[in-house]
């Protein structure tokens, strides 16, 4: 192993000088034989050896077999670091082309990846199985991991079109107008990035340019939801698609209009038809402060799931629900058929779109992990 | 030769006082123990003040040249041939004196350029350098002639039978590079081999330092040496007898040997040295042997003295050390050993970490060693001129520790 780790080190070093140029070749010869299984037929690692011994053995030549069990124990270590290394480096860049994310156990922490909300639905991390004694299933899902995001490679080399995979009584922000192109948001209402991505939308118009609609997935977690009242607002978002795919908007959210645009997006007004309930919920809990002046958001992720529930009804009220309308969408939001709905748009994230990250944007034929800025999406045909 | 300065003063070693008693080697620093002169001597200050003055003085060619420094030139390279002839007591209507790169060179442009059909068989021994074995190998081809390898007996004589040197080319060292055995009964070889039709080559590469009164007189048909393994720079000299040279059939050839040239054809020089001198040659190297024999010869004597005392000194106490295996019988100016419990090429550079350096590896005598005794590396420590008492001491000493640690 002392000539591969020599080899890469000369490697490194014949870079900055030429000195060592002319040793690669010893050093390639070598370690491509050990490589290869082969014994090393130069005298390149004894000489690397012996240089490294030969200050030992002026000194104390008894320390000359410790000092050479050693240096064969570090070269083996340095080897493994490097392959081990190496390995973490093809699958790091692997998962940042295919999901947005260095690390698929907990894709936040990847300083590589856009930023977002992510979906640790990664297996056991190595390091945990190890240390609850599972060797073998720490390989066993490292590879396996390894193999998902490989054979994901596909996918992210062909052309998405986001209306495959818009609902069918899918809503459309600002309203669908024939000739645009779709796009698609996987979004979680508690996530501050998806908060951003809306109003990065208002901001480059990009919602007046493309028929804008979204899957709610709620991110779930192995103690609860990431975000505690994001599956309650999903369930809502849902139901109320539901009912006003038969019924339409109430006759309020025509008397109002679309929400006006907030200072922070300084985008002008959507015209046309009215604004479904649904995107007037998202728009108020991603651009707007309650009378406190904290954003809806981040109220509505502090909230007890009552006082949660207690804001959607007044929202709805606000938007030109009666008590009666408000109940029937409460039931709704409670009925298996919206969770089936909601399991669903899961399955359609986890299993087809497989993204890791929130918000994902499926726009202009490409899938886009995590947060969108303002000039890519003005970008975005 | 000396480290740069920031070296040697990292290894705490000091250059040696002008009054030193290594004579001609002042320049030397008191921490460097070389021990490989059977590869290449060192220079003393006479040889690299004579080269370092014709580089600077009258750099010019040789031959043909009509100006100052040109005749200069030719008038000391002639001097030059003339004291080789001269250190070998070798007469000059019998003997031409050439120049070449070194020894295996000028073996080597002997025994390819050997008429065919002349000589029945070539002989050589076991015990030969790669010089000898290798090119008797691709002469022995060339020619369509067996090639017979003999054993020399313990004193280093040749174990022929008589019938084997009948036409044949002989091809032997004086004395071997691996335990510094002179080759005994060297002259009646050369006698019987040429009574018989034979001729004999010699190669004198280590016996020209060593022991150049046993080359004297001993009536060979060519004998090549190495300026670099007597004290001078880089360059090898054969002695051979004009008729030997005249014979050759020349396959090397180019300017400096011919005197016309026709469409397809060309006379040769009718000075027979030129055989085995085409092209320019090394005009200051050679030179500069005439100065490293002006200094070694007068001083042959006590050095191969003093030599043959610190070969004893070496000799005894490698032989008393644990773990370490002498090749040699008797003690000699090279002497080469296999140590037990380490390699012998980390031996080396663990001895060159302390200053000592010696020679490891089979020497160029894979046959012998390798081949026919199955010896892995060796270690050689070979005494020249400038080697002191302190010198083998150190490398005692140091040797010593090692072999007793490791």
């Amino acid at each position: 192993m002392l000539c591969v780790v020599a080899f890469v080190v000369v490697l490194v070093l014949s870079a900055v000088s030429a000195r060592y140029r002319r040793l690669l070749g010893r050093a390639w010869g070598c370690a491509w034989r050990r490589v290869t299984f082969r014994p090393c037929d130069t005298t390149f690692r004894d000489d690397v050896k012996s240089s490294m011994l030969a200050p030992v053995a002026t000194r104390a030549p008894r320390l000359v077999a410790p000092a050479s069990v050693a240096i064969e124990v570090v070269a083996w270590l340095m080897v493994v670091s490097l392959i081990v290394s190496l390995f973490i480096l093809g699958r790091s860049g692997l998962n940042l082309f295919v999901y947005g994310t260095c690390d698929k156990q907990d894709a936040q922490s990847c300083s590589l990846a856009a930023e977002m909300c992510s979906i640790d639905a990664g297996p056991i991390g190595f390091w945990d199985s190890v240390g609850s004694g599972d060797l073998v299933g720490a390989f066993g899902n490292e590879f396996a991991s390894l193999g998902e995001t490989i054979a994901a490679v596909p996918s992210r080399l062909r052309s998405w079109d986001a209306a495959d995979y818009a609902a069918p009584d899918a809503t459309y922000l600002g309203g669908y107008e024939a000739g645009r192109p779709t796009a698609i948001e996987i979004i979680d209402p508690g996530c501050r990035f998806c908060a951003q991505l809306f109003r990065n939308m208002r901001a480059s118009g990009f919602d007046r340019t493309h028929n804008v609609t979204y899957l709610v997935y709620p991110i779930a977690s192995d103690t609860g939801p990431r975000f505690a009242n994001s599956p309650l607002v999903a369930s809502y978002l849902t139901a109320l698609r539901a009912v006003e795919a038969q019924a339409g908007p109430p006759e309020a959210t025509e008397a109002t209009g679309a929400p006006e645009a907030t200072e922070a997006t300084g985008a002008p007004e959507a015209t046309g038809a009215p604004e479904a309930t649904d995107w007037v919920i998202l728009e108020t809990l991603f651009s707007e402060k309650n009378a406190d002046g904290t954003p809806w958001q981040v109220w509505m992720n502090a909230a007890t799931t009552g006082e949660a529930r207690t804001q959607l009804h007044a929202w709805l009220e606000e938007a030109g629900y009666d008590d009666d309308g408000v109940a029937e969408i409460a039931a709704l939001a409670a009925s298996p058929q919206t969770a089936a709905t909601l399991a669903a748009a899961r399955t359609t994230v986890e299993d087809e779109i497989q993204t890791l990250a929130i918000p994902s944007l499926i726009a202009g034929g490409r899938l886009r992990s995590g947060l969108v800025d303002v000039d890519t999406l003005r970008g975005i045909d | 030769m000396a480290a740069p300065a920031p070296l040697r003063s990292l290894f705490g070693r000091s250059r040696r006082s002008p009054g030193s008693s290594r004579d001609g080697f002042d320049y030397l620093a008191a921490g460097d123990v070389y021990l490989d002169s059977a590869c290449q001597t060192l220079r003393p200050r006479p040889v690299i003040d004579a080269l370092t003055s014709y580089y600077t003085g009258y750099g010019a060619c040789g031959d043909r040249a009509r100006y100052a420094w040109g005749r200069r030139v030719d008038s000391e390279v002639a001097a030059v041939r003339d004291r080789v002839l001269s250190a070998l007591r070798a007469s000059p209507r019998r003997y031409a004196c050439a120049f070449t790169l070194n020894t295996t060179y000028g073996l080597n442009l002997l025994l390819q350029q050997l008429p065919r059909g002349r000589y029945a068989r070539i002989v050589t021994t076991h015990t030969e350098h790669n010089a000898v074995f290798l090119s008797t190998i691709t002469a022995a081809r060339r020619l369509g002639t067996p090639r017979i390898v003999v054993d020399r007996g313990l004193d280093g004589s040749v174990l022929v039978r008589e019938g084997d040197l009948v036409d044949a080319v002989v091809v032997v060292s004086a004395m071997d590079n691996v335990t510094g055995t002179v080759t005994a009964r060297l002259a009646e070889l050369v006698t019987d081999v040429q009574r018989r039709g034979g001729i004999v080559i010699i190669d004198a590469a280590q016996a020209a330092p060593h022991a150049l009164s046993r080359l004297r007189g001993v009536g060979a048909d060519a004998i090549c040496f190495s300026a670099h393994k007597m004290y001078g720079p880089s360059l090898g000299v054969v002695v051979a007898t004009r008729e030997l040279l005249a014979s050759l059939d020349l396959a090397f050839v180019g300017g400096g040997q011919v005197s016309a040239v026709e469409d397809d054809g060309f006379s040769l020089l009718e000075d027979v040295r030129t055989r085995l001198e085409p092209g320019l040659q090394a005009w200051g190297e050679i030179i500069a042997f005439g100065a490293a024999l002006d200094w070694f010869l007068p001083r042959a004597g006590r050095i191969g003295e003093e030599e043959a005392r610190l070969g004893r000194r070496l000799f005894e106490g490698l032989a008393a050390l644990p773990n370490l295996r002498l090749v040699n019988a008797v003690a000699s100016p090279v002497i080469a050993a296999t140590p037990d419990r380490v390699d012998a090429h980390r031996l080396a550079v663990f001895l060159s970490q302390a200053g000592v350096m010696v020679r490891s590896g089979h020497f160029c005598a894979h046959h012998w060693l390798q081949d026919r005794l199955g010896l892995g590396p060796l270690v050689r420590f070979s005494i020249g001129a400038h080697n002191t008492e302190a010198d083998v001491d150190r490398a005692l000493e140091v040797t010593g520790r090692l072999m007793k640690g490791l």
